[in-house]
């Protein structure tokens, strides 16, 4: 395996109380399978998802960081999921002006029905995180 | 339980919450096997091992299933043997045992939000059946995720918070008179608010109902009168809701009654009408007829007494010269009332599209008065009738010939009006389509439609039976109406899809079967309510299957067409739900709320407000007395979303702060290790 | 006895170094300037002030500063958090904020520090400053933004709401009132003096939930997801802040965020430039240029006129006259150390450009009255179009791009 493949990697990913978590665990009873660098932080809603800790997380050492949300048109909460949109489209920016890929952050939705849409997320952030690695222009950990 | 214990249970929880800010945490960690389906791909040995290794856990151990009694009861003996004040259990979901830990705790004496689930199956075990190593690590930064998370967490008190002993009725149309029906029996002081002068709504403008082509005067009639004299009920009309205040369990609602400048001691006799010298179009009567400027809307209106259209009077005072019982009063002035009640339900029903906007159909316009809609046309035909029930041209008085019915009206359309299908067209075209046929044989009827919708017991049946009378069916959705600019006879253009053909048919009457939509009053008073809407302006329901009678308030429920298009049975049955939903929480006098709501921080508050905006069940307010921000306890439903808003961290959800949550990443965002993470 | 204070001048516009000119001269400390810290003969004293931002090779100064000083404070927000000179860590330069060095480190912060809480904290009291909010007369509602706008035009009648309700992102949310009092300029608060620790991150989090009604790009997540997601590439939201570094982070960025990977310039001040709007350009220049901050302010301003054809009214060209002329005597007295000529030159400065930052300085004019000038409207300042070009005049000579943004800035002391 090439080191790019075998390294351990550690993505945190927030997920929402109602359609990211109730995804996640649909994927957990279906057995669909998903990088092991994928660790789930339970939120009420990803509206509650704050830049401050998506770049925590990155301080600490997590390679990317994901939201999962609801579908759009679907919060519980009416908006938070486009509220958690804007800001990490900002924070997108904010790494590119720094000369920094804005590919190790996301905003995802899911059903909580449908497990693959989750892991099609997990999916996505991976193969992102992966491409930036090798473009060479991941943040630093520990700033 | 008695007050007293309920005092004593009160006074433990605050105990609880102070000593939680001296000790140390005491934390017990329960790795649960699941059987095969955690253990046979997480080591969970390991994970206990590891456990051990962190700070303030006094307790670790793993189980076969830590669900069972036996599990249950190694938990509770750790509790009071080891003198844990906090426990993590990692195994399933917390949806599925997360309530049943917590429950186990809360018998030991522990409140129950001192517990932390940990998913190490669904979430681990499950997904990483190939990675036994990497789900082994996963779980272990999982658990200590839970550990760090538990440290912090504080008790949440479950408080009782005493309701209003009343409930208000907004519309007393079908809806609206069955809840207030159904509440009433209950025994519960029930207001109904009623805009109109008069109650029944859109039923009670009806000639027949389908399918039986019963007479919905008389249906409705003993709810019109048992609503009206009902002794729990106190039935306000020429009233509208202009601000509500306060949550659930206790709002403060504030009426406006608009004048009737008709005094009490009216008998009905209508001497003033009749000498009335002013005539308007009648609403009542869909513009079918006139109606004058002191009126009664039609004569068996309950409140049975008149009223006076100030907009159309011309202050002869000739009314008030004739009555007999000196009941007009021009003094009569705009009162607003405040009504406090504990739960609210919203049933202010539906308006009938306006097809005037669908320019091919030239509804409204000069030489096309014979183009009227289904609501009309059951205005024309209705016992005591301007027609005296004859089916007459609005033209020229005579008798049709030819009637056409076009379908879907400002319904399934991408164009205009609306993309859904109303849902009863079908029936109540296909219903007076019958009465015109059954009383003029000799006309010839057809419709116009896209498809014939008739779910349910009965009404195929009926379709079947229009067929039958020889009332034609034609598939297609016509282009226009065409009027001959000499003879001024209409014509329907449209193609039968079916066979292809396109038509050009002879109308003496053209009918239109509108859409159901959004009453127009709804956009300020959702606002005042602070419900929800959905793109089509319905008020949208909690959940779209579990839960059709609760709106996205709390304590605000819904009843009828103004939750979406539907026919009487199905508001009739709503309203019953929605009275149940709403008399429950004043028959039992209280609600319980968890009080998980966050703190504010004053000194780095700067009252920016955006909190507020960001509020999605709009529970926090600036208190008008000092300024400050503030949160309502009852409305708050811990989402979160005012965290992120804060440009200072001046607001913090009690266990979700960002200081816990932080605590929670630095376990996962790196490879676990012996002593595990502190986050700087 | 009398305390020892020595001013130490690192590398920075100077500004903060120069005000403490204004220090009383008779109070229970003697001062002591040390223009090159370099050189510094390291001696114990009792109180060191650093102002400047730190390089790395500063280092060696700072532990010597740390060894022989009793107690030491940062003067100016160069000196707390790198100040503005810290945008160019974006580049590639790693600029050393003084508390990271040195913990307990007072904090005077504020670009312009103000040197009567020098005075103080130098005799022990350190005051931390009221909440800006508290401090501005605007009210705020915080309803959501359907639109974000870049300028908004200067007018009698329009101060009560807040400029963030008015679509124009001002960070006196995260910000304490500093001396220099932008929003008095009709000029938004860019949080010299943060009010938290990450005021950045805090403000993109605020501002960014504040414009919830700006459209935000989705795309579909391929593969078996089949749902959206953010789209990657440009949106309204992103249209709306053109500079997320320089607008939330502009005194911050060393502190709350990595050094940068964009290639440098090879000149600090450049660095800084680039990537910043139009539109900021007048206040980075009052921010920055120190001694000659008022001739680079306004050549950058009168480059622009010149290429569009702005005419600018004979009142303004005369506040110009004089404010250039302000300048020259305030180097003068710079130079020669002359407390009283410094005074007298920065009242005047005040007087005409509102501030030390010149806030009240735009293009066609001025955004804020002058006192005792007449009518506003003949001075009021103009709103500009956003223009891709090169632009020089006096001094100055730069670039911009389609959106408006600094692509290249160079500026030579006349």
């Amino acid at each position: 395996m090439s080191e790019n493949e075998s390294k351990k990697r550690n993505v945190v990913v927030f997920a929402c109380n109602e359609c990211g978590q109730g995804a996640m665990n649909t994927a957990g009873v279906a057995r669909i399978g998903y990088d092991t660098a994928i660790k789930i932080v339970p939120l009420q809603c990803s509206g509650q998802a704050n830049p401050v800790l998506i770049l925590e997380a990155l301080k600490d050492g997590a390679d990317a960081v994901g939201v999962v949300g609801c579908c759009i048109g679907a919060c519980h909460f009416v908006n938070g999921n486009m509220l958690s949109m804007h800001r990490i489209k900002l924070m997108k920016k904010l790494f590119k002006e720094l000369g920094y890929s804005d590919q190790q952050i996301n905003h995802y939705t899911a059903r909580a029905a449908e497990g693959e849409t989750a892991v099609g997320d997990f999916e996505d952030i991976m193969v992102r995180l992966k491409r930036a690695e090798k473009e060479g222009n991941t943040l630093p950990g520990g700033w | 339980m008695t007050e007293a214990e309920e005092e004593t249970e009160l006074v433990q929880e605050t105990e609880q919450v102070e000593d939680a800010g001296k000790k140390e945490p005491r934390i017990g960690v329960f790795v649960c096997h699941c059987g095969h389906n955690i253990a046979d791909t997480v080591a969970v040995e390991k994970v206990v091992e590891y456990a051990k290794t962190l700070p303030n856990v006094v307790h670790a151990e793993d189980y076969m299933f830590m669900c069972s009694t036996p599990g249950i009861d190694l938990i509770k003996k750790a509790i009071r043997e080891e003198h844990l004040d906090r426990t993590v259990v990692a195994s399933c979901s917390k949806t599925q045992h997360g309530p049943t830990f917590a429950r186990a705790i809360e018998e030991e004496g522990i409140n129950k939000h001192m517990h932390q689930q940990v998913n190490i199956r669904e979430w681990c075990s499950w997904p990483h059946i190939k990675d036994k190593d990497g789900a082994t690590e996963k779980a272990k930064q999982e658990v200590e995720a839970g550990v760090n998370r538990s440290r912090k967490l504080e008790p949440v008190e479950t408080r009782q918070i005493s309701t209003t002993p009343a409930a208000l009725v907004i519309g007393a149309g079908i809806a609206g008179l069955r809840a207030a029906s159904d509440l009433a029996a209950l025994g519960v002081r029930t207001y109904v608010v009623e805009k109109e002068s008069t109650i029944g709504g859109h039923m009670t403008q009806l000639n027949k109902t389908f399918p039986t082509q019963e007479c919905p005067q008389c249906s409705i009639s003993p709810l019109t009168n048992g609503v009206a004299h009902d002794k729990n009920v106190t039935l306000m009309t020429m009233a509208q809701v202009k601000n509500v205040e306060g949550s659930f369990g206790n709002f403060k609602v504030d009426v406006e009654i608009s004048p009737r400048y008709v005094k009490d001691n009216c008998t009905s006799c209508g001497d003033c009408s009749a000498h009335c010298p002013v005539e308007v179009p009648s609403e009542w009567d869909s513009g079918m007829s006139m109606r004058k400027a002191i009126y009664k809307a039609y004569p068996q209106a309950i409140p049975s007494t008149y009223v006076r259209d100030k907009k159309a009077c011309i202050e002869c005072q000739t009314c008030v010269n004739v009555c007999p019982a000196q009941a007009v009063d021009f003094s009569q002035k705009k009162e607003t009332k405040r009504i406090e009640v504990g739960t609210i339900i919203l049933a202010t029903g539906y308006d009938e599209y306006d097809p005037s906007e669908i320019s091919a159909y030239h509804y409204h316009q000069d030489g096309y008065e014979d183009v009227i809609t289904q609501l009309q046309l059951e205005r024309l035909l209705v016992a005591g009738s301007i027609t005296n029930s004859q089916l007459l041209r609005p033209s020229d008085g005579r008798i049709p010939r030819r009637v056409t019915m076009i379908q879907c009206v400002g319904s399934r359309n991408d164009q205009v009006g609306n993309k859904y299908c109303t849902g009863v067209c079908c029936m109540f075209a296909i219903k007076n389509a019958q009465i015109v046929k059954d009383a003029y044989p000799d006309i010839d009827v057809a419709i116009c439609y896209i498809d014939i919708r008739t779910p349910g017991l009965n009404n195929e049946e009926f379709f079947k039976k229009a067929q039958e009378k020889g009332i034609k069916f034609i598939r297609g959705r016509p282009g226009e109406i065409q009027r001959d600019p000499v003879s001024g006879q209409l014509y329907v253009i449209v193609e039968d899809t079916l066979s292809n053909t396109p038509l050009k048919i002879k109308s003496d009457l053209v009918v239109l079967s509108a859409a159901m939509v959004p009453p127009k009053s709804i956009g300020t008073l959702g606002s005042a309510l602070q419900v929800l809407r959905d793109k089509t302006g319905f008020i949208k329901e909690f959940h779209i299957k579990m839960n059709p009678v609760k709106s996205s308030r709390d304590g605000i429920f819904l009843a009828g067409a103004i939750q979406g298009p539907k026919d009487i049975p199905q508001s009739v049955a709503q309203a019953g739900a929605a009275a149940s939903l709403a008399a429950a929480p004043l028959v039992r006098g209280y609600i319980e709320k968890e009080m998980l709501i966050p703190q504010i921080d004053y000194d780095l508050c700067v009252n920016c407000g955006l909190c507020i905006s960001a509020c999605s069940p709009n529970a926090i307010y600036r208190d008008a007395a000092d300024n400050k921000v503030k949160i309502n306890e009852i409305s708050c439903k811990a989402c979160g979303l005012c965290g992120p808003a804060c440009p200072t961290a001046a607001i913090q959800l009690k266990n979700f702060r960002d200081d816990e949550i932080e605590d929670e990443i630095a376990a996962l965002a790196v490879a676990p290790r012996e002593g595990g993470h502190v986050h700087e | 006895m009398t305390t020892t204070v020595s001013i130490f001048r690192f590398g920075s516009c100077e500004k903060c170094f120069d005000e403490t000119l204004l220090l009383p001269t008779d109070s229970s400390y003697a001062v002591d300037r040390v223009d090159d810290p370099a050189v510094w003969a390291a001696t114990d004293i009792d109180v060191a002030v650093v102002t400047g931002y730190l390089l790395p090779s500063d280092k060696p100064t700072i532990e010597a500063i740390k060894e022989h000083a009793g107690q030491v404070i940062a003067f100016g927000t160069c000196a707390t958090s790198g100040g503005i000179f810290g945008l160019a860590s974006a580049k590639g330069t790693e600029i050393v904020p003084l508390p990271e060095e040195i913990t307990g480190a007072v904090e005077v912060s504020g670009c312009l520090g103000d040197w009567f809480e020098l005075h103080e904290a130098i005799q022990g009291t350190v005051s931390k400053g009221k909440k800006l909010c508290e401090a501005c007369k605007r009210k705020s509602t915080c309803k959501f933004l359907s639109e974000v706008v870049r300028q908004l035009e200067p007018g009698a009648g329009e101060d009560e709401a807040c400029f963030n309700d008015r679509g124009f992102a001002c960070s006196g949310y995260v910000a304490r009132q500093c001396k220099e009092k932008c929003i008095d300029q009709f000029t938004p608060c860019r949080a010299c003096r943060p009010l938290v620790d990450h005021p950045g991150i805090h403000m993109l989090s605020m501002f960014g939930t504040l414009m919830a009604n700006v459209e935000v790009g989705t795309e579909a997540t391929g593969g078996i997801a089949g749902t959206d997601k953010l789209a990657d590439g440009p949106d309204d939201v992103t249209r709306s802040v053109p500079d997320v570094s320089g607008l939330f982070f502009r005194f911050s960025l060393p502190v709350e965020m990595p050094v940068g990977k964009v290639p440098s310039s090879g000149n600090i001040l450049s660095d800084v430039f680039a990537g910043r709007p139009i539109e900021e350009l007048p206040l980075i220049a009052g921010m920055l240029g120190g001694r000659s901050a008022v001739s680079m302010q306004l050549d950058i301003i009168e480059a622009y006129e010149q290429d569009m054809g702005i005419e600018v009214p004979g009142a303004v060209k005369d506040y110009r006259a004089s404010l250039r002329e302000a300048e020259g005597q305030l180097r003068a007295a710079v130079e020669s150390a002359d407390a009283a000529a410094y005074g007298a030159a920065t009242e005047l400065i005040r007087k005409i450009a509102g501030n030390m930052n010149l806030s009240r300085v735009f293009f066609g004019g001025f955004k804020a009255e002058i006192p005792d000038a007449g009518s506003f409207d003949e001075y009021k300042a103009k709103i500009i179009e956003i223009k891709a070009g090169t632009y020089q005049a006096g001094g100055v000579a730069y670039t911009l791009d389609g959106e408006g943004k600094v692509t290249e800035f160079t500026w030579s002391v006349n």
